[in-house]
């Protein structure tokens, strides 16, 4: 009772502690710091520890329970107890979602919603903050573009989106999807979620394939998990879909290894694996970077059919622009942690509003004979980021106030955002 | 003027299946000819595999050539001396792909720069050092970091320093393998328009390998686009992007992701992956993806032909 009282203090914080190891680890880290390295808490890290503390009271009732003489014999008792907890922990949540779940119509249309998310890894020394008030939200059957340079955190943010993410990692904010939460419901209801209504398809058909099961096993432990389908009905469907994704003799590769398969076929694997229960919301990351450009059209043209016929929503993150333009209704600018521009595409490629955003088109090579405009200088390190706006290091408008104090995303034009004090 | 050039240039590696298997030979590359002309880009296209690394490095003698040959300032490669391997070995460098690879990681940027000094015994230390400074400079980077080691650099910045390292002996050519896919689109941009500042200020000639159509388009004056070991079409840069006449070529332009490019109409075609190069397909070898194959495509391989001033290898064409 304690502890669920607990949790509800914790959650209404925002705070998500992913498991008991890792927070044992965190605690006595930030603990320890002020001890070994001399440098006082800040206040968020004092923040943290005092919900670190209250989640540790909650262990005072059990330890006390220990320590009476015979206490042991409780033992198997507890035990026995918490496994029934555990098998009837889905049902109760379902209730809880189903609270949630009151929406106005409207709201229906909206299958994603990110808001105020907010992520930072944990070390040693403390916080490193990497994605920084992320809001953004999909509609049915949108397609939503995440674009930056490498480390700005656009597989983080589509990591956060799955609940993929590294342990030593602290997060807040909402990113309901449907509606519900995703970061307060249990691990079990995510993992129902996981692959059956949200999917992703990984930059590296290689390395996110098991080298060492064949490629119709990966695809019909999908479809077995999720609708429960016998063996051999699942390697049956697993062609079919194999098919759908235009693998040539597919009853023959369907016993293939990933490493009998070229890039584009294992690439059209992942695409058969993330389709297989129909998802709702299907992530893309970085999916044709590691591919020809005449694979990468024919693979862009796959997703693109059969997002059309399934009526998929899609989150689809790279680096280049021209695959935003080509493929996105809307699409956002990243760059370090933080959303920098927001608009539909056609607005934002024909009219950009922020330094970036135009610098980087600069950069890109379309006509013959027109001096690129490159933008100086590099990407900060993200320990040691400027002090106000982010990009006011590289940017030629910055001025004291860009330098001092950083912009908040402001709506310019009915549906175009930037987060520019010059725009 | 032709600075460098190969004709019928062939490299096959061999392969053994097992012990009881007749050889067998991977064709990386199989029959090139260009001709690289003096202050001019010349570019290479194609996807991978198809054996762009393969010419350059051939050219650059770091692998042996299994036929053909390979003039440069009308001299035979092969022909050479050790003093004028020497001397070929100034005036043409490289710049590979992946600057986090092609460093020394042991070695500070300073040594890494003054090595091919060093080799070819130029100058005394105190020259070396002012020209180690002075291509620090040309490349946009402090002269303090002398001092400091490759790890402690972005990709951006050892690319840079790759650039210098392939200026310090002044050369007239650089072959520039893929100098630009390890980076993103701003870093990207910084690096093309250094190469073309220096290629003014030195009047260098170029060699540009690149799957990047678009960044091909910019830079290049000159391009060959590979398939499998040959080159199937080549000609002026700018003709070939506005009218390219190979379906493979056609193909490539039309796959290449544009800004702008919403709704573009393009041609879908035959779903079929790029053969291996040990079995490459009889005939022309671009045949089973071909969407405008006939009769002779599959049994006879065609012959480079001069049209309309631009060199083409397909029965289309004649």
């Amino acid at each position: 009772m304690f502890k669920t009282f607990l949790k509800g203090i914790i959650e209404k914080n925002k705070l998500l502690i992913f498991n008991e190891g890792v927070f044992f680890n965190n605690f006595f880290t930030l603990l320890f710091k002020q001890i070994n390295t001399k440098e006082k808490w800040t206040k968020e890290e004092i923040k943290l520890l005092r919900q670190y503390l209250l989640h540790l009271s909650s262990y005072v009732p059990v330890l006390i329970l220990f320590l009476l003489p015979g206490g042991g014999l409780l033992l198997p008792f507890l035990a026995a107890v918490l496994d029934r907890r555990k098998s009837k922990r889905p049902d109760s949540s379902i209730d809880n979602i189903n609270e949630e779940d009151l929406l106005s119509p409207q709201m229906t249309e909206i299958i994603l919603d990110i808001k105020q998310l907010n992520l930072s890894f944990i070390n040693q020394s403390g916080f490193l903050p990497i994605l920084n008030d992320i809001n953004f939200s999909l509609k049915k059957s949108e397609v939503f573009g995440l674009v930056g340079e490498s480390g700005c955190g656009k597989s983080l943010t589509a990591l956060s989106i799955m609940r993929l993410l590294p342990q030593n990692v602290l997060i807040n904010g909402t990113i309901s999807f449907n509606g519900k939460n995703i970061l307060t419901i249990g691990e079990a209801d995510m993992r129902k979620i996981r692959g059956k209504e949200i999917a992703m398809i990984f930059q590296e058909p290689m390395t996110s394939l098991n080298p060492v099961l064949t490629v119709g096993y990966q695809i019909s432990e999908v479809i077995r998990t999720h609708e429960g389908l016998s063996k051999k009905d699942a390697y049956c469907k697993s062609i079919e879909l194999m098919k759908a994704v235009m693998i040539p003799s597919a009853e023959l590769r369907v016993r293939d290894y990933p490493h009998q398969m070229s890039g584009g076929m294992r690439q059209r694997v992942m695409i058969a694996m993330a389709i297989a229960c129909k998802p709702k919301l299907l992530i893309a990351d970085e999916p044709t970077t590691a591919l020809d450009v005449t694979i990468q059209s024919e693979i862009l043209a796959l997703i693109k059919r059969i997002r059309d016929e399934m009526a998929m929503s899609m989150l689809l993150i790279t680096h280049d622009l021209a695959i935003i333009s080509e493929q996105t209704d809307t699409a956002a600018i990243m760059y370090t942690g933080r959303i920098l521009e927001f608009a539909s595409t056609e607005e934002l490629l024909s009219n950009p509003l922020h330094p970036y955003t135009k610098g980087l088109l600069n950069s890109l090579p379309q006509q013959k004979y027109r001096k690129l405009l490159p933008i100086k200088g590099f990407v900060p390190d993200p320990k040691n980021l400027p002090k106000g706006c982010k990009f006011s290091n590289r940017c030629s408008l910055a001025d004291l106030l860009c330098n001092e104090i950083e912009p908040k995303i402001e709506e310019k034009s009915s549906g175009h955002f930037v987060r520019c004090y010059k725009a | 003027m032709d600075l460098m050039s190969s004709i019928n240039l062939k490299k096959y590696f061999s392969i053994n299946k097992n012990v009881f298997s007749k050889k067998g030979y991977l064709k990386a590359v199989d029959g090139i000819s260009i001709n690289i002309k003096s202050n001019k880009v010349f570019a290479l296209v194609g996807e991978s595999g198809c054996g762009k690394s393969t010419v350059a490095r051939l050219l650059i003698r770091l692998l042996e050539p299994s036929e053909g040959m390979i003039l440069y300032k009308s001299h035979d490669l092969k022909t050479l001396n050790d003093k004028e391997i020497m001397n070929f070995r100034r005036s043409v460098q490289m710049v590979f792909q992946d600057p986090f690879a092609s460093l020394n990681p042991r070695m500070r940027i300073g040594d890494i720069l003054e090595e091919p000094l060093l080799v070819h015994k130029i100058g005394t230390k105190s020259e070396r050092k002012d020209k180690v400074a002075e291509l620090l400079m040309k490349v946009g980077l402090s002269s303090d970091v002398i001092n400091r080691y490759p790890h402690e650099f972005s990709g951006g910045q050892r690319q840079r320093i790759c650039i210098a390292r392939a200026l310090t002996l002044s050369p007239e050519m650089i072959i520039a393998d893929e100098p630009l896919s390890a980076l993103d689109v701003s870093i990207q941009a910084q690096i093309i328009n250094l190469f073309q500042e220096l290629k003014r200020e030195y009047s260098l000639s170029m060699l540009f390998i690149s799957h990047d159509l678009n960044v091909v388009h910019y830079l290049s004056d000159e391009v060959g686009v590979m398939y499998l070991g040959r080159i199937v079409e080549q000609g002026d840069t700018s003709e070939l992007y506005n009218n390219p006449l190979h379906p493979y070529s056609r193909l490539l332009i039309s796959s290449t992701p544009r800004l702008k490019g919403r709704g573009r109409e393009k041609k879908t075609t035959v779903i079929y992956d790029v053969p291996s190069p040990i079995n490459i397909p009889q005939g022309c070898s671009f045949h089973p993806r071909c969407p405008d194959i006939f009769e002779p495509c599959k049994s006879l391989q065609p012959e480079m032909v001069n049209y309309k001033g631009r060199l083409i290898s397909c029965h289309l064409y004649k």
